[in-house]
């Protein structure tokens, strides 16, 4: 390891470069010098020696053979040590069976899921259930997690969450009637719509610039809020496409992004999803309806879900996934939020009517019972 | 806010006019460069680069609040929330009616009521508030010629026989209407882009684009391939500005447009 | 190289220092010098500066090795690893060597993820080897790792072997990566890994992913971060002799097609480039195709269809996740299920 290339180490490129001119090729030349004496051949101040020879050392202690560190048991493990991981840590269910069957289970941690859409087939809407879902109590097989909303559009409805968060505790109000436990009336009692509301931490970003710092900061406001299991990013296209000349530079930063995401997912094991437009392609003659933010940005995320209309039905569409085959659900959006289609009600139901009254005789059955 | 200089932004001084050298003056300059890159002209080690980049995101990230605390400031003050559109089962539908602080979009073949519709949320949105208005002056930004004025008093005259029923409330409605004529994409923009201050002077509630697809569809021919682009570009500028100032001053805008253009964004 | 006392015989340190002074720091400055000159100019011995070179240039220089001890040399340590899909080692001519660099490019949802599961399945499980496998996009998952063994073997305790001798690091921008590939140097060289058999293969995906935020127009430096990269798994490969598979996004060129990224200066860097595509024409979602890019053994262009619903799995692996979990999660999504 001592022949480890300088170059290789993060260091300025004015100083890699006094580094090469000196004859300094790896790291153990660069060691067997003290910081004075580096700073003499190569002609910097002692400062800045000591912060290369720090640099280098830094490289070589998360390299070394300390596994006690934290950093370091994360970064490496067997492949059974993530399974039991993957397998302990849970999902976050979207309310709807079929998708979360298609999904494996719902949502998956440490992963990014991409949503692609147009506009109103309830990208939103399901971002907005899922900041309510990963709040569910353990008891009833959810994550008790919080969740982040970055919304760059400015589509989020506090109002329309309420009404999502009320469905949901009445569910488990139901779960809890059914079986009465302990623990579920315990869970209960702080799984109010108030708890749920002041979990949900909601940052509005007008432009990329915003959007970019905010992710910079992402992981120290996870540090101070250590239970946030999701972030959702509503609308990650929308500030990126107007004002962009450099094409080039929307590329870089965009795949900059997706990288400092997906190690934010690793690092506090939660789940990240984000909402993409559909754009118009032109191919020859045809045209088609594609996400947005052009090829590349479509190996960002790891799964990837299409929603679009069939008729008055929407349907999901798992695209991509590295642990789920492609399989196409329908869904729909009542007033209660993300929900499972009645076989009852045949793909005839025409979108405007299930917004209301639909669901309520459903919920009015089951208390009779 | 991405405009913000990097002298503001708690960055020592030295570092500054380093930058300052490479064109590196505001945040969105520094935030749009790599790690290598920012290792370059800071001459700083990665670590470091780190911790600069965190200064420069802390001056310009937007603050946290949680659904809690926005669900209180609505419930506090309900009135400012929405302007209801005085048609009962829309108003059910849209939890009370047009959401203050967001962007509608009115959409329908020609002839059906848009525009209607428009100089009747005008005319509500200058009501006072005891009545269902916000008690504000509107901006119309009209494209199409299609507002008139006389219109505008029949339907006040028709709804509201009782409150307009002296001369001196009639009149004092329209001058809480400033009306716009813009017949260019580059006129709307300009207009747009220069609302802010107007919007502070003369109390604005209200916003109205109408329509912002009848300009748009004549200056671009969506046959040519470049201007699809372009368009899209424009009219997601648009809605950016307009997003913005709605949530700035909490007031509703509408656009409108019709259904036969497609717009590519979504302008909820 | 720096010039230092001790290097070899005849280097004292006041030479060391004589020649520091002047600017003579490396061994390539001394040999490219005039020796002639130096002599005269700091009054040392001419015929030790020679000797000195002399030294110098026969313990930097490499050997010249002839075509039959090198193919002697080959047979005794390449191994080729079967892929454990019968029509990718067709293409590949029979699977991975090692000591080469094989790079799978696809567009997304391409398939690209899963070859590399299976590949590491089959090596870990059919040929008992150590796997390491670095993650760049969080696209590894052990549920699927599992069934995919579970296709291979019914035995539990085997598929738990399997699953430990597959080493995952978790890499996510280019300074890990490098560390992760020193990481790895070190255990080779020390060889703790030699419990569970010898490393054969290293898996890689994606390497474009850590890259891309890098590059751009005005980007020299990315650019030579890529090569470092590129360098250290050559000398991976070729120095422990191991396999070492990539994968690589694909990016659109302005007539509207599909060409690998990373730009041309990478594509001299894998030894052997697959396309895997999605078969469009067929019903059958799974069907992807594969091309041969690049390969020094087989036809340009020649392709193999690759099946990726025989991978598919009976879902009745024992060890899939906490059921009890999972039936209450399903009765909470619905509340008609509950009643």
């Amino acid at each position: 390891m001592e022949q480890r290339d300088v170059g290789t180490f993060p260091l300025a490129p004015a100083w890699r470069a006094k580094l090469a001119a000196a004859g300094f090729q790896t790291a153990q030349e660069v060691l067997e010098v003290g910081p004075c004496q580096l700073s003499k051949e190569i002609g910097i101040s002692k400062e800045d020696a000591l912060e290369i020879l720090k640099v280098i050392k830094q490289e070589r202690h998360s390299d070394g053979a300390k596994p006690s560190e934290e950093p370091e048991t994360f970064r490496k493990c067997t492949a059974l040590e993530l399974l039991e991981k993957e397998q302990t840590q849970g999902f976050i269910i979207t309310f709807c069976s079929a998708l979360d069957d298609i999904l494996g289970g719902g949502v998956q941690l440490t992963k990014i899921t991409e949503i692609c859409g147009v506009p109103g087939v309830g990208k939103t809407q399901l971002c907005m259930q899922l900041v309510v879902d990963v709040q569910i109590p353990e008891c009833f097989g959810g994550l008790a997690g919080e969740a982040i909303f970055i919304d760059t559009e400015g589509s989020f409805m506090v109002d329309r969450v309420v009404d999502i968060a009320e469905a949901c505790i009445h569910h488990c109000r139901l779960i809890a009637e059914m079986h009465p436990e302990e623990d579920h009336q315990i869970a209960l009692e702080t799984f109010s719509l108030e708890n749920i509301l002041s979990h949900i931490y909601y940052f509005r970003c007008h432009d990329y610039m915003e959007l970019l710092a905010q992710i910079y900061l992402l992981p120290d406001f996870l540090s101070g809020h250590s239970k946030v299991q999701l972030i959702v990013i509503d609308g990650i296209a929308f500030p990126f496409r107007h004002d962009f000349e450099d094409l080039s530079l929307r590329t870089r930063l965009l795949n900059g992004l997706a990288q400092q995401l997906i190690c934010i997912a690793n690092d506090h094991t939660l789940a990240v999803v984000l909402t993409n437009q559909m754009t118009t392609r032109f191919e020859q003659s045809r045209s088609s309806l594609v996400p947005a933010l052009g090829e590349s940005w479509g190996h960002a995320a790891t799964i990837r879900l299409i929603l679009h209309w069939n008729n008055k039905q929407r349907l999901a569409v798992l695209y991509k996934s590295p642990s789920q085959k492609e399989s196409t659900v329908p869904f729909c959006i009542t007033s209660h939020g993300f929900r499972d289609v009645q076989l009852s009600h045949s793909n005839l139901i025409p979108a405007e009517n299930e917004a209301n009254p639909r669901k309520r005789p459903r919920i009015e059955q089951v208390e009779e019972q | 806010m991405a405009n913000k200089k990097l002298r503001r932004a708690g960055l020592p001084q030295e570092l500054c006019e380093r930058l300052s050298r490479h064109q590196i003056v505001t945040c969105q300059d520094f935030l749009s460069l790599s790690f290598l890159e920012l290792m370059k002209l800071t001459g700083q080690s990665y670590w470091n680069v780190q911790k600069l980049l965190r200064t420069v995101s802390q001056s310009c990230a937007p603050r946290m609040q949680t659904a809690y605390e926005m669900k209180m400031k609505r419930t506090i003050n309900p009135s400012t929330a929405f302007l209801p559109t005085t048609l009962e089962d829309l108003d059910k539908i849209l939890h009370g009616g047009i959401a203050c602080g967001s962007l509608t979009e009115i959409t329908g073949p020609s002839g059906c009521g848009k525009t209607q519709f428009c100089i009747m949320m005008t005319l509500l949105a200058t009501l006072p508030t005891n009545m269902g208005g916000l008690d504000g002056a509107v901006i119309y930004i009209d494209t199409e010629s299609a507002f008139t004025a006389e219109r505008l008093i029949e339907i006040a005259q028709h709804r509201f026989p009782h409150y307009f029923a002296t001369e001196e409330k009639l009149i004092a409605m329209p001058s809480n209407v400033h009306v716009y004529r813009e017949l260019t994409c580059e006129g709307v923009l300009k207009r747009i882009q220069s609302l802010e201050e107007e919007i502070i002077s003369e109390n604005v509630k209200l916003i109205i684009v109408d329509s912002v697809a009848s300009v748009v569809r004549k200056e671009f021919d969506t046959k040519r391939q470049g201007n699809l682009k372009e368009r899209s570009n424009l009219l997601t500028k648009e809605a950016s500005i307009l997003k913005y100032l709605a949530e700035e001053f909490s007031i509703p805008s509408d656009s409108q447009s019709q259904k036969f253009l497609q717009t590519p964004e979504p302008l909820d | 190289m720096i010039l230092r006392e001790g290097l070899c015989p005849g280097l004292s340190a006041e030479m060391v220092q004589a020649l520091k002074a002047n600017g003579i720091k490396t061994v390539v400055d001394l040999v490219s010098s005039d020796l002639e000159e130096i002599a005269q100019k700091y009054s040392l011995s001419y015929k030790t500066l020679v000797a000195v070179r002399r030294v110098l240039l026969v313990q930097f220089s490499s050997f010249p090795v002839n075509g039959a001890d090198l193919y002697e040399e080959l047979k005794h340590t390449t191994a080729i690893l079967s892929t454990g899909i019968e029509s990718l080692d067709k293409l590949l001519d029979s699977g991975l060597y090692t000591g080469e660099l094989t790079e799978l490019v696809g567009a997304p949802s391409a398939g690209k993820t899963q070859v590399c599961l299976t590949v590491a399945a089959n090596v870990s499980h059919s040929l008992k080897q150590t796997v390491l496998y670095i993650d760049s996009t969080g696209g590894f998952t052990g549920i699927r790792l599992l069934e995919l063994l579970n296709c291979l073997t019914e035995d539990e305790e085997e598929q738990a072997e399997a699953l430990r001798r597959i080493q995952v690091f978790h890499a996510f921008d280019a300074y890990k990566m490098l560390d992760v590939l020193q990481e790895v140097r070190s255990y080779m060289a020390q060889q703790i890994f030699s419990t569970s058999g010898p490393v054969k293969l290293l898996i890689v995906d994606s390497v474009s992913a850590v890259i891309c935020p890098f590059l751009g127009l005005r980007q020299p430096d990315g650019m030579a971060l890529m090569m470092h990269l590129a360098r250290e798994m050559k000398t991976l490969a070729k120095e422990f002799g191991i396999a070492i598979l990539l994968t690589n996004h694909v990016t659109r060129d302005t007539s509207g097609g599909f060409k690998p990224a990373l730009g041309r200066s990478w594509s001299f860097i894998p030894n052997t480039r697959l396309l895997l595509e999605k078969r469009k024409d067929t019903s059958e979602k799974a069907g992807r195709v594969a091309s041969l890019m690049k390969s020094s053994r087989q036809p340009f262009g020649i392709q193999a269809e690759l099946d990726l619903r025989n991978w598919e799995v009976r879902k009745s692996s024992p060890m899939t996740s906490g059921e009890g979990l999972n039936n209450r999660m399903v009765c909470l999504s619905d509340p008609q299920l509950v009643s």
